[in-house]
């Protein structure tokens, strides 16, 4: 039942029937894509781990969510987002976006710069585009999952996604010259 | 396909938005055409780059956090687990198996003569059969046979 080839719809199912194992799993598949996205917006660490936390546990116990019909990874994302954006509201330091994440021990290593680089060409896109390069990149979304989402159509996500990674690119370039 | 269609297509190709036919088209020409084919794989190490900058793992204290949360909340209770077991669906030989209980308690229980013929454990002496008006002593033919 909990095999690297179960879909995570059933992978649910089986983690409210109590099968530990199968959360093993689902946990392994989204514990990065999930953390790196919520940690984007969040820049507490601990603050990050409570809401990554809940997040998780608000889409096992919502039981209007239904894994026959929905799909997990747009579901969480949705869920993902929505207290990313409550955490921004709140307007605690804690939820301050990361901008220009400032970690310099890690800076003063090359291949932190580079993260670093990446970084600054993110936080200088709007936040449409972040969003939609996050979502792609960090998340792994598919297009359809995109679009559930962000409630757009999946034709708009392409063309929106050909946009934002110009956008990032440029930005890219820009960093580059002195 | 030349350099000047294949650079700015270069994004919908790594996005797979590309038409099948545009799509093997700018293949072909990435294959063959090494600047294009550079181009292609700066575009794709920066946005792998967005993956690698942002990633990162939550401690191994939040996993055992959410982890008994989830036990915790998913697990089924012992009065839970004996409801499903008995519950669970019991196969058709298991039914069968069932249902061949109470006969075979009867069978062991009955009297031997009551049960079905051919049925009983053990052989019991019979009586040879009886045949009327036969007598051994007389011979079966007086010797005048013609």
């Amino acid at each position: 039942m909990s095999g690297a080839g179960t879909s995570d719809e059933a992978l649910t199912r089986a983690v409210r029937d109590g099968d530990m194992a199968a959360f093993d799993v689902l946990y392994a598949r989204y514990e990065v894509r999930l953390f790196a996205y919520v940690r984007r917006f969040i820049a507490d660490r601990q603050h990050a781990e409570d809401v990554f936390q809940d997040v998780f546990m608000t889409v096992l116990r919502d039981r209007s969510f239904d894994p026959e019909r929905g799909r997990f990874a747009a579901w969480l994302f949705t869920v993902a987002r929505n207290r990313c954006r409550m955490a921004h509201r709140k307007g605690s330091r804690e939820s301050r976006a990361l901008e220009a994440m400032p970690r310099a021990e890690e800076a003063a290593q090359p291949r932190y710069a580079e993260a670093d680089r990446v970084r600054r060409a993110m936080d200088a896109l709007p936040e449409p585009q972040r969003q939609l390069l996050l979502l792609k990149q960090v998340a792994e979304l598919t297009y359809r999952e995109i679009a559930a989402v962000l409630g757009v159509a999946e034709g708009t996500i392409k063309s929106r996604l050909h946009a934002a990674t110009s956008a990032f690119r440029a930005q890219l370039a820009k960093g580059d010259t002195p | 396909m030349n350099c000047d269609d294949a650079l700015p297509r270069l994004t919908d190709h790594h996005h797979e938005t590309l038409a099948a036919d545009e799509a093997v088209a700018l293949a072909e020409h990435l294959g063959s055409c090494g600047a294009c084919a550079q181009a292609y794989c700066r575009l794709q190490a920066q946005l792998r780059g967005i993956g690698a900058a942002y990633a990162e793992r939550p401690s191994d204290g939040a996993r055992a956090a959410l982890r008994a949360a989830v036990r915790t909340e998913f697990e089924p209770k012992p009065s839970r687990r004996v409801l499903a077991f008995l519950r669970r669906p019991i196969p058709a030989y298991g039914a069968a198996l069932a249902a061949a209980i109470p006969l075979l308690a009867w069978f062991a229980a009955a009297p031997a003569e009551t049960r079905p013929a051919g049925t009983s454990g053990t052989t019991q002496p019979t009586a040879p059969a009886r045949i009327d008006d036969y007598d051994a002593t007389v011979p079966l033919f007086d010797g005048n046979m013609s």
